[in-house]
């Protein structure tokens, strides 16, 4: 298991190493040509004199290269302030020559020798414009029509049809929400216009960090060490498998498609990949009672991953420029985002220690999740993957209010998530083809890879040469895998790479991950209904996106037992007998499971 | 100890983003908008837990921290943070004035309506003669009423007079739920303050009209006679409509109460606030009806209990950012001269009322600190005064600023202080017949309905 993980930390360092060698490279040459240019020129490079007295005209472009962010608060935000805090300057200026910076316009051309990566360009600036009355009256109508739609997605009438369909998981990740985002944007129906989508917009990394928190709240690094033998490797093969088929062929189009230019189509094809790792098929009920889902814990695995996958891509892809504080090396922002997850989670852990009423726990969380949320997004990092880390500490350490904060995060969980979508779906833009071409490439690499990764762990030679144990899953385990369904994380992924990028190939992605949810949840079951169907079962809608809230009675999964038929020649055996009952809040035992 | 400490922390990790921030106007406002919640959220409510350690009241501990944390001193909070928070303010006024309109049962409330109306004339119409009469005798202190007439002064003095005796119905309801009382005085006060607020907003339509008649400027008597009405009753009658609306809700939906009544409480802010309506009238009106016509009084008073916590922490979070400290440098001994003269006209007319009403002794002695505490409303027809005198507004607003500022920050402790002396703090869970579970109570029932995620077990 150990050296699986290895391995595939090996290939995720290998692949965003090229992409930060190529990066280096190109800042090289780009810094040699640049010498060459200075020394072919008479006149020497322009060092522009900036007037520290009277820093603060903002049509000055030489106090601007030098004036500290707007809102850096104290005066000791940069040189320039620190200058003029000193009240013995007198009234004449003092000129500090600053070298030039690397114009914004340089950096949007394509390199013109060699294998070059220019930097990302940085996102415009959003200018703000109040929403007028009207907005505002159409877009309060159209959230209070969300909240009937939700109603009626609630009756069994509705519930019924979506069975029949079989979107109900399609469904439960909230993408009819991403639909009514996407039509009340249109300008035809004009619900949500884009000064309303403004206004609403802070609401996204707060749904980002919701929903990693509440994902990270349930990695319980325990269950990971009780992982028998041969399932992780089997399950690893089935994930790097996906996710390189997906970095390859999207890669591939997105280079034919966006050019080279700023090295984005490797982001983009990471973020698929990333994307496409995740998802396991909950499991069948067993009539003898609760039974032991092995591979379960590797769902939180592939969780893992994903976030790892998320914190190199925002790592190594930043936006750049002299607007930008703090220019670290991509290595340098890993541990930074480590580092973050971690101190929230700490002081999140400390607050929540400090209290114990449930209300009062319902104000905490809010804060705690929109502080690391805000955070995270506020330095360009990723909210979700920031969030998880500190909701991944908090719950592996120990508390009696964690299942207080399970009934926070289950409660605001669902209405925080569909404004989220919502507001996703109307920053999506559905018009552009490329986005639908690698749709089909994303369903297919992805079932691909996965049945792949399922038939090579099955296969004993390739045990023998690895020198692994492969070949731990059962039957119905392996098709699980095979035909997972995409969930909510899959879509927060493509929608944190929309909060932290800006470009045509982010809107491609969305396209291609929400559609490439829908398009597997269908494909998948017109092939368990083809070839298991007289064990197929309609999966059940659950309560919370993250998993975290209870699976209802009743739940389904994607087949009852496969692999071994029940024989009704006997009487059934009787039912295990019920644990007792536990009181709330009372610490999770790690030996008798989940309290 | 702890959480200051934390409080501290806070600070630095907030101190830290803003140094690691890229410039503004590239994309990080929505994120920064969300970091000053997240940030608000925490440290506003650490403060108040602190403040209660010190037997002050908790929203005194979230207004010092919002004026610390804001723009005027430490800076962690921009301007345009703040800004952006405002939307808090409609919602946290639609929740209380729907908390107070859903305590506000008719039948039981009889025997005070004497009481109420009394202190309301006496005590709230009294002191807003009163403040006039002062306006205008200290108007010397008032640069911007040098130069004006008799009757521009006189005129002016009424509009400064009507503005500065507003009350708060959301300071009221916060120390009433915070000190969880029940009694003759919160009820009496809490109903003259609802009251209060609707005799305010006509006289200001009144007196503003006059003023600006004495100013020159044209008035049309029956175009703001026209708004006043639908201001007024538009928005009483929009609030029937809304309470049925959740009455229908409150009975055929069993859960998710907390959350629709919050979406609810967010479209009345903003819609009403577009449509030129009052949302306090109408949550007001809403809540009453649910009260008095529906059985679900009870249960709407619980749904918002859950809710409003975080909704009011950052209300008043803002409002302590948004308190401007350098203007009580430039007005503070005038502003003082009228906090104090409004304080000794609500302790005067609240005993005089009291007295000829009949009203229980407690109330005699203590009503007058239910009056003092001052937030929204005034500050909202401040705004408007701007708006509607231009030429010496911005003045006068701030003079009612530095009014509103030291009876946000003094008021909340001495009615907290009232209610402890007389007796009524604590006086809710007095009163439970203990017949039905508590709030609390049923609270621990619902998460017991909540069943843990069976996690199978890991086949060793």
């Amino acid at each position: 298991m150990r050296r699986a993980i290895l391995a595939a930390l090996a290939l995720v360092v290998l692949v965003v190493g090229v992409a930060d060698a190529a990066r280096t490279s190109h800042r090289k040459t780009a810094a040699a040509e640049k010498k060459k240019e200075t020394k072919k020129k008479k006149k020497p490079a322009a060092a522009k004199v900036v007037r520290v007295a009277d820093a603060g005209p903002a049509d000055d472009e030489a106090v601007a290269a030098e004036v500290p962010p707007a809102d850096a608060g104290p005066a000791d935000a940069g040189p320039a302030a620190a200058a003029a805090a000193g009240t013995a300057q007198p009234p004449e200026t003092l000129a500090i020559p600053v070298p030039v910076p690397i114009p914004i316009e340089r950096a949007t051309k394509p390199a013109k020798v060699g294998f070059k990566l220019e930097p990302a360009p940085l996102p415009p600036a959003r200018v703000r414009r109040a929403p007028t009355a009207l907005e505002v009256i159409t877009a309060i109508i159209g959230l209070v029509a969300i909240v009937g739609m939700a109603y009626l997605a609630s009756h069994p009438k509705v519930q019924e049809l979506e069975e029949l369909l079989g979107i109900t998981a399609v469904v439960t990740a909230g993408l009819p929400f991403v639909l009514f985002g996407l039509i009340a944007h249109s300008k035809q129906i004009g619900i949500l216009s884009g000064s309303v989508l403004q206004y609403l917009h802070p609401f996204i990394p707060l749904g980002l960090g919701w929903i990693g928190f509440s994902i990270g709240f349930r990695f319980d690094v325990r269950r990971l060490e009780a992982l028998p033998r041969g399932v992780g490797p089997a399950l690893l093969l089935t994930s790097v498998l996906p996710f390189a088929a997906i970095v390859g062929a999207c890669g591939l189009i997105l280079l034919m498609t966006d050019g080279l230019g700023h090295g984005t189509f490797l982001r983009d094809a990471i973020i698929l990949g990333t994307a496409a790792i995740i998802g396991v098929r909950p499991p069948a009920p067993n009539p003898e009672g609760p039974s032991a889902d092995r591979i379960a814990p590797l769902v939180q695995l592939q969780e893992g991953c994903a976030m790892i996958g998320l914190v190199l891509v925002a790592a190594f892809w930043r936006p750049s420029g002299h607007e930008v504080g703090w220019q670290l090396p991509a290595f340098a922002w890993i541990f930074v985002t480590l580092g973050m997850g971690t101190a929230l989670g700490a002081v999140i852990y400390a607050v929540l220690n400090a209290f114990r009423g449930r209300a009062e726990i319902t104000v905490l969380m809010l804060g705690s999740i929109a502080l690391a949320a805000g955070m995270a997004s506020f330095l360009r990092l990723s909210p979700v993957a920031v969030c998880f880390i500190a909701g991944a500490l908090i719950f592996n350490f120990p508390g009696t209010w964690k299942e207080q904060v399970r009934v926070a995060l289950v409660k605001l969980e669902r209405p925080i998530y569909l404004v989220f979508l919502v507001v996703a779906g109307a920053m999506w833009e559905v018009t552009a083809w490329q986005g639908w071409v690698l749709l089909l490439l994303f369903v297919a690499g992805r079932l691909v890879g996965k049945v792949l990764g399922v038939f090579l762990a099955r296969e004993s030679r390739l045990s023998e040469q690895l020198h692994i144990e492969l070949g731990g899953l059962n039957h119905e385990e392996r098709v699980r895998i095979a035909l997972a369904p995409m969930g909510a994380l899959a879509i927060a992924i493509v929608v944190s790479a929309q909060d932290l990028y800006v470009g045509s190939t982010v809107s491609w992605m969305v396209t291609t991950v929400i559609g490439g949810a829908v398009a597997t949840e269908i494909v998948t079951q017109l092939i368990l209904r083809k070839l298991y169907p007289d064990a197929y079962a309609v999966p059940l809608a659950t309560e919370s996106p993250s998993g975290l809230a209870p699976q209802p009675r009743e739940a389904t999964g994607t087949f009852a037992r496969i692999a071994e038929p029940i024989d009704t020649s006997r009487p059934p055996p009787p039912p295990p007998p019920m644990p007792p009952p536990r009181l709330p809040g009372v610490d999770r035992d790690p030996d008798e499971g989940w309290s | 100890m702890m959480r200051a400490l934390l409080i501290v922390v806070l600070g630095l990790l907030m101190h830290a983003a803003q140094q690691f921030a890229p410039a503004a106007g590239i994309g990080s406002a929505p994120a920064a908008t969300t970091l000053a919640c997240g940030y608000l959220l925490l440290t506003a409510f650490l403060a108040g837990s602190l403040f209660k350690q010190f037997g002050l009241p908790k929203l005194t501990g979230y207004l010092a921290a919002g004026i610390v944390i804001g723009p005027q001193v430490l800076g962690l909070l921009t301007p345009d943070n703040v800004s952006h928070l405002r939307i808090f303010n409609g919602v946290a006024i639609a929740l209380i004035a729907l908390t107070a309109g859903s305590e506000m049962h008719l039948a039981s409330m009889r025997p005070l309506m004497r009481s109420i109306a009394w202190i309301t004339l006496c005590g709230v119409l009294g002191t807003t003669v009163l403040l006039a009469v002062v306006v205008y005798f200290a108007r010397s202190l008032l640069p911007f009423m040098a130069e004006l007439s008799h009757n521009q002064a006189l005129t002016l003095s009424l509009v400064l007079g009507v503005t500065m005796v507003a009350q708060s119905p959301a300071v009221v309801v916060a120390l009433r739920d915070e000190t969880e009382a029940d009694g003759p005085l919160i009820r009496t006060v809490l109903g003259v303050v609802v009251l209060a607020d609707l005799v305010v907003i006509l006289m200001f339509a009144v007196v503003s009209s006059l003023a600006q008649g004495a100013f020159g400027a044209q008035t049309d008597i029956l175009e703001t006679a026209r708004k006043l009405f639908w201001e007024l009753f538009g928005s009483m009658g929009i609030g029937v409509v809304v309470g049925a609306f959740i009455s229908v809700y409150l009975r055929r939906i069993k859960t998710s109460g907390a959350l629709f009544v919050v979406a609810v409480a967010f479209v009345v802010a903003e819609v009403g606030m577009r449509m030129h309506l009052d949302p306090l009238i109408l949550a007001l009106a809403a809540g009453m009806f649910i009260r008095n016509t529906t059985p679900f009084g009870d249960r709407l008073h619980r749904e918002i209990e859950q809710a409003s916590l975080p909704v009011y922490v950052a209300f008043f979070g803002v409002a302590g950012a948004t308190i401007h400290l350098d203007v009580l440098a430039s007005v503070g001994p005038a502003a003082a001269l009228f906090v104090a003269t409004r304080a000794i006209g609500f302790q005067v007319g609240n005993r005089v009322a009291a007295a000829r009403s009949g009203a229980p002794d407690v109330v005699r002695r203590f009503g007058g600190f239910g009056l003092m505490p001052q937030a929204g409303l005034a500050l909202a027809l401040a705004l408007l005064f701007t708006k509607t005198f231009p030429q010496f507004g911005a003045s006068a607003s701030a003079l009612v600023f530095g009014v509103v500022a030291l009876n946000e920050l003094v008021a909340p402790v001495l009615f907290r202080l009232a209610l402890v002396k007389s007796g009524e703090s604590g006086g809710r869970h007095r009163m439970d017949p203990g017949g039905g579970p508590t709030s609390s109570q049923e609270e621990e029932q619902e998460e017991l309905e909540l069943e843990p995620t069976p996690v199978p077990e890991v086949a060793s």
